[in-house]
């Protein structure tokens, strides 16, 4: 099948039912006639012989001498890598990741380089597992190097172990991991699933600090942010970008490996969710049936357990290493070719569908509050220009937000959700009155660097990253949402998508235009002015 | 009180004060006795076991490859056969490439600290691996006289000169005991090379991740007149040391390089060089698999 770019149909009486994510099943909503659904561009080809292109990129980088070239025998060398909330959902084997660092590793080698420490890059996010570690790094990484101590977790509470590198000119700590600091070389390798990821972001957030990274988590930067899928007009980047370059300066000499996935994005059991709804043949509509039913006849905790088990086909369309500010602007031209979608004009009402897994919830339960940061943090940032939905429009989103909760991952989560979320959900008014106390919990704080808990803090930015949606919506409705969850977010339940449409009307007026914004698989939206 | 120890109080008459010594000595380590391991019925219990039970687990989620299996079958018993040791699947992965007559006439030299320290275990380690407890720690006399007895009496004798499972991957620089025993009898050794077992279940490693395996077999060592134990070792590490290439590469290939059995070097890298033949690509398990781990068809078509 040739290539095909994104496009957006208009619904007409032909259009059938579109496929919504429900959480750990799927809806088919009928859209009213005159709805515009943003469809996704199909999946670019993948790389015929990823190990090849590697070595290409590490042989030729982009404004930096090779790798090899900076290897020398006696050298302290690093490999930071990102963590396990990337890619989404989790990659069949072999990780991009593992083949990366493979080919690193071998020039390592080849040199003579003994002093190795590979550091999992996840700042304020929860320890990965063996097993997660062991998938990401594959299996000849961690067998080589776990059991000598070489594979390490970013701790950002190990005072010990971070070193204040200086502050930015506008007064931002930059502090990050001793041992990335002190070294010759820090090799960063990236998963670039959205223009969010990578650049600056990488060391300047992975392997920082709480005290370095709240200087660009904040509301303030937040609602300043848009989108901060966008890096050229997102407060977010600047910051980071801000602290790159002062960690650049003070000499640390960085090589960035940043790596970009097709949009391939289920296995051939899921083959109807990479596809267009009028294009599903027999099969697709049968095993859609089976799988939709048979979903909603299963306990949601054994549905929870199916789709984590999911590994994506992801194909590797690009590598590119070298020079960070430069690696970067490469990586977003493909992450763009990928996903952009031309679109004329904003919406009056917004619809999408949340699947079961968000960067934060690999492996586990999607909360009410990551429920809140998937949607008005993630989709509703899935643009360029200018916001899909118009300020004082309204997000609908499917997904049935069940009050549950890891408590083993995302133990301060629940507190956030029964003290904080009861008292207020202005984000301005939680960071000013719990942030602190939440921050420097020591409890949360053990259990973030011994077990396998997000640090006390993460709820919060959870519900920052909702910020500049909160600002610019006039109302979000979760469609098929547990009321009383849904209310305890500041949001309305409707149980049907007339229901959440009526509601709508009654915020942006009777006759409102709707866009669809449909996944899987992932799509940026490039909004122009429009006519409207 | 738990309820098997209820039934015990209940049932069990108390004990008259007096009637014991006053400490409690329950032979075991070193001087534990394995005697009855080696008579026929516990013999035919242990053939039940290997053959039914344990070997057959062990080849599934080891799938060992044999090299060398034509020396195998042309043993002159008994031997001693002189395994470097990279994990506790080593034992019943070697018994289960020897071939039956072999396995069932075959006593292992096992920790006496680690596999006889205990009663339970070490009756279990007797009775299913036809282990015998070997000092490692210091020279012992008594493991040493009983190793040489059995291999006279006739029992082939299973023996980790590295005194060890290696604790980073890498071989361990290899002790005179088994060479000793060979000298003293003048039995044969047979070296045997096991690749692939540090991966399945390295030593601190709480999961058993399947995979693949090779053992490599080697020519019969003799003791050469008046050899001293320490060069003979030298000669059994020298051909571990071809065995272990061979597992890497090929017959060929392994004779033409030189890396000793013992790496001069510790390093991460050498366990990098040495492992990388592990990796290459392997076919996909069938089942279980998880979802999308087949290569997607659609992508090669475009």
């Amino acid at each position: 099948m040739a290539y095909r770019p994104g496009f957006v149909l208009e619904v007409d009486r032909a259009t059938p039912p579109t496929l919504f994510w429900y959480g750990e099943g799927f809806r088919l909503e009928r859209l009213p006639r005159g709805s515009r659904i943003v469809y996704p561009p199909d999946p670019l080809p993948a790389l015929r012989d990823p190990r090849a292109a590697i070595r290409e990129a590490l042989a030729n980088p982009i404004d930096s001498e090779p790798l090899e070239a900076l290897l020398f025998p006696g050298m302290r060398l690093t490999i930071a890598f990102d963590d396990v909330s990337l890619p989404l959902p989790p990659m069949a084997a072999p990780d991009v990741r593992s083949l990366v660092i493979e080919e690193v590793l071998e020039l390592a080698a080849a040199k003579g380089v003994e002093d190795v420490q590979l550091i999992a890059a996840l700042a304020l996010h929860r320890r990965m597992t063996e097993a997660e570690l062991r998938h990401a790094l594959g299996r000849r990484v961690y067998d080589a190097l776990a059991p000598r101590g070489m594979v390490r977790q970013h701790d950002a509470e190990d005072k010990a172990n971070m070193v204040v590198v200086g502050y930015t000119d506008e007064g931002e700590l930059v502090e990050l991991n001793r041992r990335a600091v002190e070294s010759d070389l820090l090799v960063y390798v990236n998963i670039n699933l959205v223009s969010m990821d990578g650049g600056h972001k990488s060391v300047a957030t992975g392997l920082a600090s709480y005290d370095s990274i709240r200087h660009h988590h904040n509301v303030q930067t937040m609602v300043h942010s848009r989108s901060f899928m966008d890096r050229h007009n997102s407060q977010l980047h600047s910051s980071n970008w801000r602290m790159g370059r002062l960690i650049a300066k003070s000499g640390v000499k960085i090589f960035q490996i940043e790596t970009t996935l097709n949009t391939n994005t289920f296995p051939q059991a899921f083959r109807f969710l990479n596809r267009r709804e009028w294009e599903w043949d027999l099969r697709d509509r049968a095993s859609f049936v089976a799988t939709a039913e048979s979903l909603r006849r299963t306990p949601p905790s054994l549905a929870r357990e199916i789709f984590h088990r999911i590994r994506s086909p992801y194909g590797l369309t690009g590598v590119a290493a070298g020079e960070v500010e430069a690696v970067h602007e490469r990586t977003l031209e493909r992450v763009f070719r990928q996903q952009l979608v031309e679109v004329e004009g904003q919406t009056d009402i917004l619809t999408l569908g949340l699947p079961f897994v968000g960067p934060y919830n690999v492996n586990s339960i999607m909360n009410p509050i990551l429920v809140y940061c998937l949607g008005l943090g993630y989709f509703f940032n899935m643009y360029r220009g200018r916001p899909l939905v118009r300020r004082g429009g309204v997000l609908i989103m499917a997904h049935p937000t069940r009050p549950e909760f890891d408590p083993a991952f995302h133990p301060s989560y629940i507190d956030f959700y029964e003290q904080v979320l009861t008292e207020t959900t202005d984000p301005a008014v939680i960071e000013a009155k719990y942030e602190e106390s939440f921050a420097r919990d020591p409890w949360y704080i053990h259990l973030y660097r011994t077990q396998n808990a997000y640090h006390g803090v993460h709820p919060f930015y959870m519900w920052y990253w909702g910020a500049h949606a909160l600002d610019h919506l006039g109302g979000v409705i979760i469609l098929g949402g547990d009321p009383k969850a849904v209310r305890r977010l500041g949001f309305y339940a409707a149980s049907t998508l007339d229901d959440a449409l009526e509601i709508a009307r009654g915020i942006v007026g009777p006759d409102p235009t709707i866009t669809h914004l449909h996944s899987p698989p992932l799509l940026m939206a490039d909004v122009s002015e429009g006519l409207a | 009180m738990t309820l098997g120890n209820g039934l015990r109080f209940v049932v069990r008459a108390p004990s008259r004060p007096g009637q014991l010594p006053l400490e409690r000595r329950r032979a075991s380590g070193v001087d534990f006795d394995t005697d009855f391991a080696r008579r026929d019925p516990a013999r035919v219990v242990r053939a039940m076991l290997l053959d039914g039970v344990v070997l057959p687990g062990v080849r599934a989620v080891t799938r060992p490859k044999l090299i060398g299996g034509e020396h195998l079958d042309a043993l002159e018993e008994p031997v001693v056969f002189v395994a470097n040791h990279q994990s506790h699947l080593d034992t019943p992965l070697v018994l289960s490439v020897l071939p039956p007559r072999v396995r069932h006439r075959t006593v292992v030299g096992a920790g006496a600290d680690y596999f006889f320290d205990r009663p339970a275990k070490a009756v279990a380690s007797a009775l299913v691996l036809g282990a015998i407890p070997i000092e490692r720690q210091r020279a012992s006399r008594r493991s040493a006289e009983l190793a040489e007895r059995l291999v006279r009496e006739g029992w082939n004798l299973l023996l980790f000169p590295e005194g060890g499972r290696t604790p980073d991957g890498l071989p361990q620089g290899p002790k005179a005991g088994a060479a000793q025993v060979a000298s003293r009898t003048g039995r044969p050794v047979i070296p045997l090379f096991v690749d692939g077992t540090w991966e399945i279940l390295g030593k601190g490693q709480r999961r058993l991740r399947p995979g693949t395996t090779t053992v490599v077999v080697g020519e019969p060592l003799w003791a050469r007149a008046g050899e001293r134990p320490g060069a003979f070792t030298e000669r059994i590490a020298a051909s571990l040391a071809v065995l272990g290439r061979e597992a890497a590469t090929d017959f060929w290939e392994a004779r033409r390089s030189a890396d000793p059995f013992v790496p001069a070097s510790r390093s991460w890298i050498e366990l990098w060089r040495r492992s990388a033949h592990r990796h290459e690509e392997q076919a996909a398990r069938r089942w279980p698999r998880p979802f999308g781990s087949r290569a997607n068809v659609e992508d090669d078509e475009r």
